[in-house]
């Protein structure tokens, strides 16, 4: 064990933190287990005299304390932590879902006799998911009594000691998506903003982001993911907010920072509550439905699309300045030339990408049904298709498997997550994008900037970058005969290519018009910093006025 | 401890900046400003949209709502209510785009309703204003409808009458009533949403009328609701008025009220010496009135507590 010695001493470090912030004025006593401990950990208990046998697992390496000494009237607590090895995280990282043999029996009989049948499947329970939406879930806000800011001036006043203005961001994991990239990118921005970050992490899992985090010395990630019970959150929070003067929540997917509202609230109506959404999701609405729920306890929404705008006015009633749309543009990007659409009808060579992670919500069964019929269709009228399929995933292996099947090795080029896609989009001529669920797919962004056209179905905020021509059915079945019309017509019809080019230009620019996710974001935290620097002044202003009167009699 | 009632008002706007401005400024003076002032928006073609927003960054107590299309006054007052319901606001208040009030009118309504019901026990429904018109006059078309027993707890110290509905200009209404009634009909588009709105929540309690506390409507004419006055550029308005009130009268009064209703409207037609043709429209819109039966939205009980 002696080589992960400094990476226990970090990691008790950040338990540390977690615990002497929780309980300041506490005798705490942690003990702690490698990899697996025979307690159910993180977890927190009352101290007691008692030990049991399960406390001396061989994998137990050792106890901290902290806060004062424990005495009668002083009574502690005690904490059970398991500190995960970085294989237990590595191995993490390389699982990213179900693994297809362990899926439902009968999803791979269907699957085996047909793939596209099983994705119909599928389709069919998550439309009707959708349909029963409203039966299935609330879209009502709770309710947030006004009085609190009346009643609750109970603000801890000085805790913090005169530190620097801080914003908590909470991020859903540490594992690669829009969110957390998103995430990513708003933690820089608040540091370029002035602000000191601290992040939390609701859910443990793969960690493949974790590098990207900005190397700075005023960010601090807290593992409450891994060392803090789910119902010591809100607890944790609100005194990370008084010992931090922390002024600013930045909320990217984060359920346990959406539990601990109440206490931000109630404990610390000063905060200002941001969160930002991307897609609504089929099961139950997703993070939108939450944060629409808990909006009385939210300042701010950011939204990165039109469609989950009209979401939250439709649904929760959400409007004015409390709803901000920030688009996920790059700014350095913004007003970049796009490439001319490279298909032209008559051409004999087409060349089309499918770029995604292999995963349900992309669906690559069906990008490859749509392959097998625009092969078969190029053999019969002269058109030498090539393909290429990005991404890796749960999926890889039935895609892999379905490839042999279809007899398609040949003219499919599969290639791993890492591959530069700005430069595949580049020389190709066309991008699959049939997923079952998507936001507002950046790939499309980079696809029209490359000249290719996106073939996307009709899901979330695509209307928004791709014009009608190219949007197709939301059903597999109808996506696969859709997306193949499409390519057809393009290969055809003299001047369809030219339409699309007119619409998707014509999308790309409105879609620069509007404000960029750093635009909205960075003026929101400049705005609850300047605030804080207002009230802040308001004091120091006072008594040099009451100094001044007090010596003019004088 | 004093148990803190918040308040929100409701404008709904529709090309009309120069009579909002004057509004805003009159809400921006008032003695008891609301915490939020939710402007609706009805997809203002003009100068409005940007107006609102840039007033929203400089007081955010003024929010835009700015809605996809125009759904009409009424649209608007349903889409206020909402929001307004939603974030939880103890009082609404309700007005229109032309109408400007008294620095003290909301103060007035506020204290009113509380006062009344601490003074008699009952709990009013609705508080609503004097409305007048720019002369002074009082203003004919808002004028409230009371009730049979109306004076029953006046007196120089309690100067509040019982009022059976009123319209839209000046009307602060209570959560419980909104919990209780549901909010306004937005498929009513203009015209007899405010009294069917304010006749449904007086059912539990009768509003009150605040003399006190006045408003100024800035129409262009001060007339009231009559059917003698129908004209070809007016018909539309009154399409919709003698549609929404069939309804009303169906499903609060049966055929009964739809006859006596349709009888009141063929006397003042005829006293009106109203175009035939014109005449037809209203009793078809009545006809069509009879079996329009727009569903009334009521809000999650959830949100209630």
């Amino acid at each position: 064990m002696s080589q992960d010695r400094d990476y226990i001493d970090q990691e008790i470090t950040q338990i540390r933190f977690i615990y002497e912030t929780l309980y300041p004025e506490t005798p705490v006593e942690t003990h702690m287990w490698w990899e697996k401990a025979k307690l159910p950990t993180p977890a927190v208990q009352p101290q007691d005299m008692s030990y049991g046998a399960e406390m001396m697992a061989l994998t137990y390496i050792g106890n901290l304390r902290t806060g004062p000494q424990e005495t009668p009237a002083l009574p502690g607590k005690r904490v059970f932590v398991t500190i995960p090895s970085p294989r237990q995280v590595a191995v993490r990282e390389s699982a990213g879902g179900v693994p297809w043999h362990k899926r439902p029996r009968k999803y791979r009989a269907i699957h085996a006799l047909s793939p596209i049948l099983a994705e119909q499947m599928k389709y069919q329970i998550e439309a009707r998911r959708w349909r029963k939406l409203p039966a299935r879930h609330k879209f009502s806000r709770l309710a947030c009594s006004r009085g609190i800011f009346e009643t609750q001036k109970m603000t801890p006043e000085g805790r913090h000691g005169g530190k620097d203005p801080a914003i908590l961001i909470g991020l859903h994991w540490l594992d690669v998506g829009g969110a957390e990239s998103l995430g990513i990118d708003s933690i820089q921005w608040a540091l370029d903003a002035g602000l000191r970050v601290f992040v939390m992490v609701g859910q443990e899992g793969p960690e493949r982001l974790l590098a990207k985090l900005p190397d700075d010395p005023r960010l601090q990630l807290i593992r409450t993911d891994r060392y803090l019970p789910r119902s010591q959150t809100s607890a944790f929070v609100s005194q990370l907010i008084a010992q931090e003067n922390i002024i600013l929540t930045h909320n990217h997917h984060c359920v346990p920072l959406y539990d601990a509202l109440p206490t931000i609230k109630l404990r610390h109506p000063h905060v200002v509550n941001l969160d930002s959404t991307h897609i609504v999701e089929y099961a139950d609405g997703g993070y939108p439905r939450i944060s629409g729920v808990w909006s009385n306890y939210i300042d701010h929404h950011h939204v990165i699309s039109g469609d989950l705008e009209r979401f939250y006015k439709e649904r929760f009633r959400v409007y004015g300045s409390k709803l901000v749309l920030g688009r996920l543009l790059d700014d350095s990007r913004r007003g970049a030339e796009v490439a001319p659409v490279r298909i032209k009808a008559g051409q004999t060579r087409c060349r089309v990408a499918f770029v995604g992670r292999m995963v349900h919500q992309k669906r690559p069964v069906v990008a490859l049904s749509i392959i097998r019929r625009l092969r078969a269709w190029g053999k019969r009228n002269g058109v030498d298709f090539r393909f290429d399929m990005v991404g890796e995933g749960p999926y890889r292996g039935a895609v892999e498997h379905l490839l042999t099947r279809y007899r398609l090795a040949d003219v499919v080029h599969l290639h791993p997550a890492g591959t530069d896609v700005p430069a595949l989009l580049g020389d190709s001529d066309i991008l699959l994008v049939p997923s079952s669920n998507e936001g507002l797919a950046l790939v499309c962004y980079e696809a029209i900037e490359a000249g290719c056209v996106p073939i996307c179905s009709e899901v979330g905020a695509q209307a928004e970058i791709c014009p009608p021509e190219t949007l197709v059915a939301w059903s597999p079945l109808q996506a696969v005969r859709d997306s193949v019309a499409v390519v057809q017509r393009l290969l055809r019809e003299e001047g369809f290519a030219e339409t699309v080019e007119a619409g998707q230009r014509a999308r790309m620019q409105a879609l620069q018009a509007d404000p960029s996710a750093r635009e909205v974001l960075d003026r929101l935290y400049r705005d609850a910093l300047a605030a804080v620097e207002a009230e802040q002044q308001l004091p120091k202003e006072t008594a040099k006025r009451r100094k001044t009167k007090s010596k003019a009699p004088a | 401890m004093n148990i803190r009632s918040s308040l929100a008002a409701v404008i709904v706007t529709y090309n009309r900046l120069d009579k909002l401005k004057r509004v805003i400024a009159a809400l921006q003076a008032q003695t008891c400003l609301p915490e939020r002032v939710f402007v609706i928006d009805n997809a203002s073609t003009d100068e409005t949209g940007s107006w609102l927003t840039q007033l929203q960054q400089d007081d955010p107590r003024f929010q835009h709502v700015r809605l996809p299309e125009n759904i009409g006054g009424a649209g608007g007052f349903y889409e206020g209510a909402r929001v307004a319901y939603e974030e939880g606001y103890d009082y609404i208040w309700f007005s229109d785009d032309d109408a400007y009030p008294d620095s003290n009118a909301i103060e007035l309504l506020l204290t009113g309703i509380k006062d009344f019901e601490a003074q008699f026990t009952w709990r009013p429904s609705f508080a609503c204003s004097a409305v007048k018109w720019t002369n002074g006059d009082l203003c004919e078309m808002n004028t409230p409808s009371t009730v049979w027993d109306w004076p029953r707890f006046y007196s120089p110290e309690t100067p509040y009458f019982l009022v059976g509905s009123c319209s839209f200009v000046s009307v602060l209404v209570p959560r419980w009533a909104i919990q209780k009634h549901g909010f306004p009909i937005k498929e009513y588009f203009i015209w007899y949403d405010d009294a069917e709105y304010t006749q449904r929540i007086a059912k539990s309690y009768p509003g009150i009328y605040c003399p006190n506390s006045v408003v100024v409507h800035d129409v262009p004419e001060n007339k009231g609701v009559n059917y003698s006055l129908v004209n070809q550029a007016n018909i539309w308005k009154f399409r919709y008025g003698a549609r929404n009130e069939a309804s009303f009268r169906r499903r609060e009064q049966g055929w009964a009220g739809v006859a006596v209703f349709a009888r009141g409207v063929r006397r003042q037609m005829r006293q009106g010496n109203v175009e035939k043709s014109l005449r037809r429209e209203v009793y078809k819109a009545i006809w069509r009135g009879c079996s329009f039966n727009p569903q009334i939205i009521r809000p999650d009980p959830d949100t209630g507590v």
